[in-house]
């Protein structure tokens, strides 16, 4: 029964495709662009040896990986030539997730992440890429068995599909996924990565060369404006693809200890996340979110990240309008209470806020101003701009305490909003510099979660100190 | 509120003199070599006097103040339920941490603070690192002690 068994042969076919998937562009540049000046022989060798190098390397990694699972643990033994062997006790799984792409489901197997507690953060702990259906169910039996076992009454369910219909406590609809797309910043960020791709290709194209030529494409202006258009169409398809894909068929189900999450187009993913681990809960939304009325929840879970997301924050509602939201959260987390008065940050707090952009922004764009004189000056109007974003952020700070809950609020384009509860809250600080202190104003910060720290600047002196007695 | 009641060692000070030391004599190859080009290749010897003077008050800061201020701001604090630590000169930062919270204590000691027979205590929480540098060695260690009693993690709250 505890014999060590070898993941499921899609595995080497699988990571064979990711290293080339890893490779395709360094190959494509060494044999396509080369061709011209390198002989024939160059353009076979290459891929060949490549192949022939990952077919290996698949192979190899996947004959020496073995799992066993007895009762108490799960035991990975990897590595080719360094051996290393990891036992991970069941009791102490804290969160398991099970995906099936496009390998997983030619062979009709899941793969499934593994996170433990621990200081370390982001990386899954153990990572079964090709298992039966039937040994994950088994793996999380023995989870739930453990955990019994233990006092806590922690119990991690697994469920394909969930036996109650009506357990479902929030979906995406399809419409919202296009919304989500086009409201997240998603298009800047596809921006970001194509131009990101375009300056990996630097060595590789002479852009003094095509800076030439692109003079007699571009000729005027309109030319220009309309290949931006194009470029930011092409981004915001890409964003919408992946979205898509990443967020279609998003369903929350609400069970009695846990949350499942389940989603994904091609790419089924399904997490299962214990309510006992959740630190707290984040509310974002930016700039036309808030014009929409809508906002996306984040929960922090002390576990790392299943969803391969941010560290230890896990994706719970990724478009919502705030209403639904905050029925959302009550039926999953009861304890917590969202519509509440936030305290506002003192009147003398504004000029800070207001000034503190202008600090910022004010030498380089003087700089500029200067150097583009006359035209230049009216730069300075950004100033203006800056120092009205600062008003709007100085509106939307503050903090609420409603019980053993707490609730900071900050940001400028993006509002987050924070909840954690009292036990949750690893350590809080209150700071001032000596302008602060002479305008009788800390900064308040909390940290729930390793590298996840939640502050608000410029609060009043004695409303800090009851929040920070309010702790003790 | 209350002014936390504990102070670290007065020998802080020194050690901390010495590493302010150590690092400005690092800075001054760095100042004068950008003194010997601006010297040499540009006609800029009132730069040159700009960069002694600022290195001069950079030096008197760092080594003789510095230190001095920091001292006299760190304190801290060791309750049953929780731990309190205050510190920093231009910022000043009050920490409260939980002692459910505590994960473990780490008692530090490089061979400068040994010399002084000081040594640090690092207490680690499921999100955050705090040090107390420079207690007496044998503060430190009863603290080290001390914190891992009261310490007893709540493992249902991470």
């Amino acid at each position: 029964m505890f014999e060590k068994k070898r993941l499921h042969p899609i595995t080497i076919v699988s990571s064979i495709a990711k290293q080339w998937r890893d490779l395709l562009l360094p190959l494509f540049m060494a044999v396509v662009l080369k061709a011209r000046d390198v002989s024939m022989i160059w353009n076979i060798a290459v891929p060949a040896v490549a192949l022939f190098y990952t077919t290996l390397a698949g192979f190899f990694t996947w004959l020496r990986f073995t799992y066993q699972i007895d009762d108490e643990e799960l035991r990975i033994e990897h590595g080719v030539f360094v051996r290393q062997k990891r036992s991970i006790p069941f009791e102490r799984i804290q969160g398991i997730s099970l995906s099936i792409g496009f390998f997983q489901r030619l062979a009709g197997v899941v793969q499934v992440r593994i996170e433990t507690a621990g200081n370390e953060l982001g990386k899954a702990e153990a990572v079964l890429t090709a298992v039966t259906k039937e040994e994950a169910e088994q793996i999380a039996q023995h989870i739930r068995r453990a955990k019994e076992k233990g006092d806590s009454a922690e119990a991690l369910p697994l469920a394909y599909r969930s036996t109650h219909p009506d357990d479902i406590a929030f979906s995406l609809r399809f419409r919202d996924v296009f919304l989500l797309s086009a409201t997240s910043g998603g298009v800047f960020g596809a921006l970001a990565a194509i131009s990101a791709f375009l300056s990996q290709l630097d060595d590789v194209i002479s852009y003094d060369v095509l800076y030439r030529d692109m003079q007699g494409v571009i000729r005027n202006t309109l030319d220009g404006a309309l290949a931006l258009v194009v470029l930011f169409l092409v981004a915001y398809a890409l964003s919408v693809g992946r979205h898509l894909l990443r967020y279609a068929f998003f369903t929350v189900r609400n069970q009695k200890e846990t949350i499942i999450i389940s989603r994904g187009l091609f790419e089924k993913q399904l997490l299962t996340v214990s309510k006992k681990r959740v630190q707290g809960i984040i509310m974002k939304e930016n700039v036309i979110q808030r014009l929409l009325g809508c906002v996306s929840v984040h929960i922090i879970h002390a576990g790392g990240s299943l969803d391969g997301g941010e560290n230890g924050s896990i994706v719970l509602c990724p478009f919502v309008k705030k209403e639904r939201a905050v029925s959302v959260i009550a039926a999953c987390f009861p304890e917590y209470c969202i519509p509440q008065q936030f305290q506002p940050l003192p009147h003398r707090a504004r000029v800070r806020y207001m000034l503190r952009p202008v600090y910022v922004l004010a030498i380089p764009l003087g700089a500029v101003a200067y150097f583009f004189r006359p035209w230049g000056i009216g730069l300075l109007l950004l100033l203006v701009v800056a120092s009205y974003l600062g008003y709007k952020s100085y509106q939307m700070a503050g903090w609420a305490i409603s019980g053993e809950q707490l609730a900071l609020r900050n940001g400028m384009f993006r509002i987050e909003t924070m909840y954690t509860r009292k036990h949750r809250i690893q350590s809080m600080a209150l700071s001032a510099t000596w302008f602060q202190k002479r305008k009788r104003l800390r900064t308040l910060s909390v940290a729930v979660m390793p590298r996840m720290f939640f502050k608000v600047t410029d609060v009043d002196e004695n409303e800090a100190e009851a929040v920070y007695t309010w702790m003790q | 509120m209350v002014q936390l009641s504990k102070r670290i060692s007065e020998r802080a000070v020194s050690v901390w003199r010495i590493h302010a030391f150590i690092r400005l004599a690092i800075f001054f190859l760095g100042y004068s070599l950008i003194s010997f080009f601006l010297w040499r290749f540009g006609d800029l010897k009132w730069l040159v006097l700009l960069l002694a003077v600022l290195y001069l008050i950079h030096f008197s800061l760092s080594v003789v103040f510095w230190p001095r201020w920091r001292w006299q701001r760190w304190r801290y604090d060791i309750r049953e339920k929780e731990m309190e630590v205050e510190c920093g000169v231009w910022t000043r930062r009050r920490t409260l941490i939980p002692m459910s919270r505590v994960q473990h204590v780490d008692f530090r000691q490089g061979p400068l603070l040994k010399k002084y027979q000081l040594a640090s205590v690092v207490i680690f929480t499921a999100a955050t690192v705090h040090e107390i540098p420079a207690l007496d060695e044998q503060e430190a260690e009863q603290l080290c002690h001390i914190i891992s009693t009261f310490a007893k993690v709540d493992d249902r709250d991470v």
